[in-house]
């Protein structure tokens, strides 16, 4: 169904029914783990593939019959995005789920509302449940043992460092230009000394030093840019007792120690409305890390929500681009906090409102503030208002009101659908990145934001 | 950044042969360049304390660009409404299939009803065209102004924003591919134009150029060329000449044609005998090969000598002769209907060898009435018969002999533009099941224009589901 249309103007689905998050197909898809979920979601997103199908004010349930005789249950929390389905997949969410959303979303009228079945009912109780019990505290740990583990980790990372230090003051006596021709061994081996060290952060950022890409036009700054991070933090873990403790944290963490997310979640969060700019995956070993780009939309504050999955299972967020989250966010320590989890989902919602940097000029003084407070820093997303694609000397920026001019990333996915959706207009903008190279990941589009 | 090359050309020799030159560190830095050389003795320790302090200088210190008057010309005002929400999903997913056909199907469905692509879905699309030409006219009509305009941008998709020439410019001045096109489609709107257009350019042409465009001339013959195709019997070519004779023997009117019916026509006559007490007449064929045949048949590809067994040479020669001729001179010289042309040659034991010839024939002069007639009145399938019959009559026609040949049926039916009929779809899918490494996903996703979407309650192979539900999308979309 679509409302008459004007002339060029873009077209929008009726909302006069009830329709969960009003989430669109496209966001729905997001959700999916990999490119068969979305598939065989969109194949049960099919009125003859469910027995039975309704929704109430909290969740959405359907039967879907499978190869069984007994037809999956498959139900949908609507206050705070979830899934649980019968079926035996430990994809999440499973294709049920996803083609139970996907019907919901283009035939909603199919669904009538009505009373919780018992086992959607049980559910919803007991995640009810489940957030109550996070609240009681734990058991009493044993103090003593817990120290001694820390000291013994706490010399294992020192040894560890000063070896990493050695073998960065190495490469640097040698010069980076021999860095090319080392094998692909002498970055493995210091990583896996990192790895037994109990480093897995700097094991990391050794074999993310042994991934340049030596054929790419400037590597050399690339390459030392890593290799000066990998230094300033050996530097800040030998002196951290003169560091400031926000930083110290960032030290200790970009080493690999972790942070308890129970004893995070005991801590004061924001409340905003999360507008989700923005997933990223990428898998390395079966390891899938999924990265969610949110920005406050009253804050203005930006955050990264991390997710890892095994094999593409054990998901527990499910963060739809371009849909706003109501809930409260805990921050890891940091002297420029970005990475956070969250510690109460309140409610997913559309929202239109999100607070932008008015140009370049603005996201290089953020940056700046960011890397006095930390001088070593990753990507971060960031909302700029009214950029417009323009070409330059052979290549594609964003050229923001003050004709000020960031290179768009070479070979951008998303250049050409920026350039259309502009058509030559200035568009509000999404973008992650530092210093000057910026990718972007979403426009507002007819009001609506767009991932691209 | 000079200070940041200085840093990077001391890093790329190494603290053994260079060390970093103070004085060109930028002045906020010289106080703690001092201090980490006063500091620090170990020459690497002192190198990386200086870069790490030079790294944050920098990526604190970053400014932008600064460029006036640059600019992009905006795209203009759309006229025509995009289509809806749900039909761009569905394109979404019939691009993310890769399946050219639903493709068509969707944007014939969008250009029918006068609407356009959304933006935010072009790019897909024109890439799409840009690897798929076929798809390039109507992503023209679809892609509305925005696309024109992302045409003009990107080099690949510069099909769409069109070269401004006219096509009779293009004809003039295209390359070999883009003239043959332009041919071709004229020949098939006006082909007395296509044709007029060939004869204006074709003493400029080189042979090799020649025998192509004359090759796009084949389609949609008239007697108004046939003049200029027999003055091509004397070009210098012989590749053309062979060419020029091809098209002439599928012309009735034509000279070559009118040798080989005044040779038949000697050759092959109807013996009427009384039979039954003289209460009926009984036609038999009679052959009488003149001994001297003109040479021109010879040298047009008439082979002399049978090169099959059951065939003798003068048979053989009746043969060829009548495949080249059309039906409707046989029966102009026998009296006869075609029904009674067929039940003469069915009769007689002659005729029951030559018959085959005439089914060429009817191929040969693409006569889709005879080819109706030739199917009612013989129980013999003849394959090449089905692109000539009506829709209705072909798909009677292939379920009648499924069984005899289904694989060539389907390959034929494949190349029809109407949707088959439920019931030769039900054979198929039978056949499909049994041979599932022949009939893949990449061979559904070729034929899924014919298939229609009543057969979705037919059990499907499993990899026509899908497309038989895109399908179902795509016309949903725009009802």
């Amino acid at each position: 169904m679509q409302t008459a249309l004007n002339s060029g103007e873009f077209p929008t689905l009726e909302t006069n029914f009830h329709r969960p998050l009003n989430l669109t197909e496209e966001q729905i898809l997001t959700l999916a783990p990999d490119e068969s979920s979305k598939k065989s979601g969109k194949d049960l997103a099919n009125a003859a593939k469910w027995v039975t199908k309704a929704l109430s004010d909290r969740a959405l349930w359907g039967e879907c019959q499978g190869s069984g005789s007994k037809p999956y249950q498959t139900q949908v929390d609507l206050t705070n995005l979830a899934f649980k389905c019968s079926c035996p997949s430990r994809k999440f969410p499973c294709k049920h789920g996803l083609g139970l959303l996907l019907l919901n979303a283009r035939q909603p009228t199919l669904f009538e509302k009505g009373d919780e079945p018992a086992w959607v009912t049980e559910w919803l109780n007991k995640r009810v449940e489940k957030e109550e019990k996070k609240k009681e505290p734990e058991k009493p740990v044993d103090e003593a043992a817990q120290a001694r583990r820390q000291q013994a980790r706490q010399q294992k990372v020192e040894d560890g460092t000063t070896e990493l230090l050695l073998w960065v003051k190495d490469i640097i006596r040698g010069g980076i230009l021999q860095a090319p021709d080392k094998t692909p061994a002498f970055w493995e081996n210091m990583a896996r000394r990192m790895v037994d060290a109990q480093a897995p952060g700097l094991a990391g950022m050794v074999r993310a030093l042994g991934n340049t890409s030596f054929f790419q036009e400037g590597w050399q700054t690339l390459f030392l840019d890593q290799l000066l991070r990998i230094y300033l933090i050996l530097s800040g873990f030998q002196n951290t007792d003169q560091l400031d403790p926000a930083l110290h944290d960032d030290i200790s963490g970009l080493i690999g120690f972790t942070v308890s997310q129970d004893e995070l979640k005991e801590k004061p969060g924001v409340v905003d409305n999360w507008l989700v700019l923005g997933k990223r995956s990428s898998e390395d070993q079966g390891l899938t890390v999924e990265r969610y780009w949110l920005s406050g939309a009253t804050t203005g504050v930006s955050a990264l929500i991390l997710q890892f999955l095994v094999r593409g299972r054990d998901a527990q967020l499910a963060l739809t681009p371009g849909l706003t989250v109501k809930a409260e966010l805990v921050f890891y320590p940091s002297a420029a906090p970005l990475r956070a989890l969250i510690k109460r989902q309140i409610a997913t919602e559309r929202s239109d409102s999100f607070k932008s940097f008015g140009g370049w000029d603005d996201v290089f003084a953020s940056g700046t503030d960011t890397c006095s407070a930390l001088p070593v820093f990753f990507d971060r997303p960031y909302i700029v208002e009214q950029l417009l694609p323009v070409w330059h000397q052979q290549q594609w920026w964003l050229q923001d009101r003050q004709q000020h001019l960031m290179p768009l990333k070479e070979n951008s996915a998303a250049l050409w659908k920026i350039l259309s959706l502009s058509g030559g207009e200035r568009l509000n903008m999404a973008v992650i990145g530092k210093e000057y190279l910026f990718e972007p990941i979403g426009v507002w589009f007819n009001n609506e934001y767009k991932t691209v | 950044m000079k200070f940041w090359n200085e840093i990077l050309h001391s890093a790329l020799l190494g603290s053994d042969k260079r060390t970093v030159d103070p004085a060109t560190l930028p002045p906020d830095l010289a106080p703690l360049a001092e201090q980490i050389a006063a500091e620090t003795p170990d020459k690497e320790d002192r190198f990386l304390r200086l870069a790490a302090i030079t790294f944050n200088y920098r990526q604190a210190g970053l400014l932008p660009l600064s460029q006036e008057g640059l600019t992009l010309t905006p795209a203009e005002k759309e006229e025509k409404p995009y289509c809806s929400a749900q039909a761009t999903l569905v394109l979404g997913d019939v691009l993310q299939e890769n399946n050219a056909w639903l493709t068509h199907a969707w944007l014939r469905l969008c250009c029918k009803n006068g609407q356009i692509v959304p933006p935010d879905i072009l790019p897909a699309l024109l890439q799409a065209g840009a690897t798929v030409k076929t798809l390039r006219a109507e992503i023209i009509t679809c892609g509305g102004k925005r696309a024109k305009w992302l045409g003009r941008l990107n080099p690949d998709w510069a099909f769409i924003a069109g070269t401004g020439e006219t096509k009779e410019e293009l004809w003039q001045t295209g390359s070999l591919d883009q003239r043959k096109t332009i041919l071709y489609q004229l020949r098939l709107e006006d082909p007395d134009m296509a044709r007029e257009w060939l004869q204006q350019s074709w003493s400029t042409e080189d042979a090799a150029t020649k025998l192509e465009l004359l090759i796009m001339l084949s389609a949609g013959h008239t007697d108004k060329d046939l003049p200029f195709l027999e003055s091509l019997l004397v070009d210098k070519s012989k590749k053309v000449k062979e060419q020029a004779l091809i098209i002439l023997k599928k012309m009735p009117s034509s000279q070559i044609v009118a040798l080989y019916q005044a040779t038949l026509r000697q050759s092959l006559t109807i013996k009427k005998e009384r039979a039954l007490l003289g209460l009926s007449k009984k036609k038999s064929l009679q052959t009488h090969v003149p001994e001297v045949i003109d040479k021109t048949v010879f040298d047009s590809g008439i082979q002399q000598l049978s090169n099959k067994k059951e065939f003798t040479d003068e048979e053989f020669l009746l043969y060829q002769l009548i495949q080249a001729v059309p039906l409707s001179f046989l029966e102009k010289e026998m009296e006869v209907t075609t029904e009674e042309l067929i039940r003469l040659f069915q009769d007689d034991p002659l005729g029951i060898k030559l018959f085959p010839a005439l089914i060429r024939s009817v191929l040969n002069f693409n006569d889709p009435v005879r080819a109706l007639l030739m199917t009612q009145h013989s129980d013999v399938f003849y394959l090449d018969l089905i692109p000539l019959l009506p829709p209705a009559q072909q798909d009677l026609y292939s379920i009648k002999f499924f069984e005899q040949e289904p694989d060539k049926i389907i390959r034929y039916a494949m190349r029809r533009k109407e949707e088959w009929s439920v019931d030769l779809t039900r054979l198929f899918f039978a056949h499909a099941e049994k041979k599932p490494y022949q009939y893949t996903r990449n061979f559904f996703n070729q034929m899924i224009d014919s298939i229609p979407l009543a057969s979705i309650d037919l059990n499907p192979p499993e990899p026509l589901v899908r497309l038989l539900q895109l399908k179902k999308q795509t016309i949903n979309a725009f009802k």
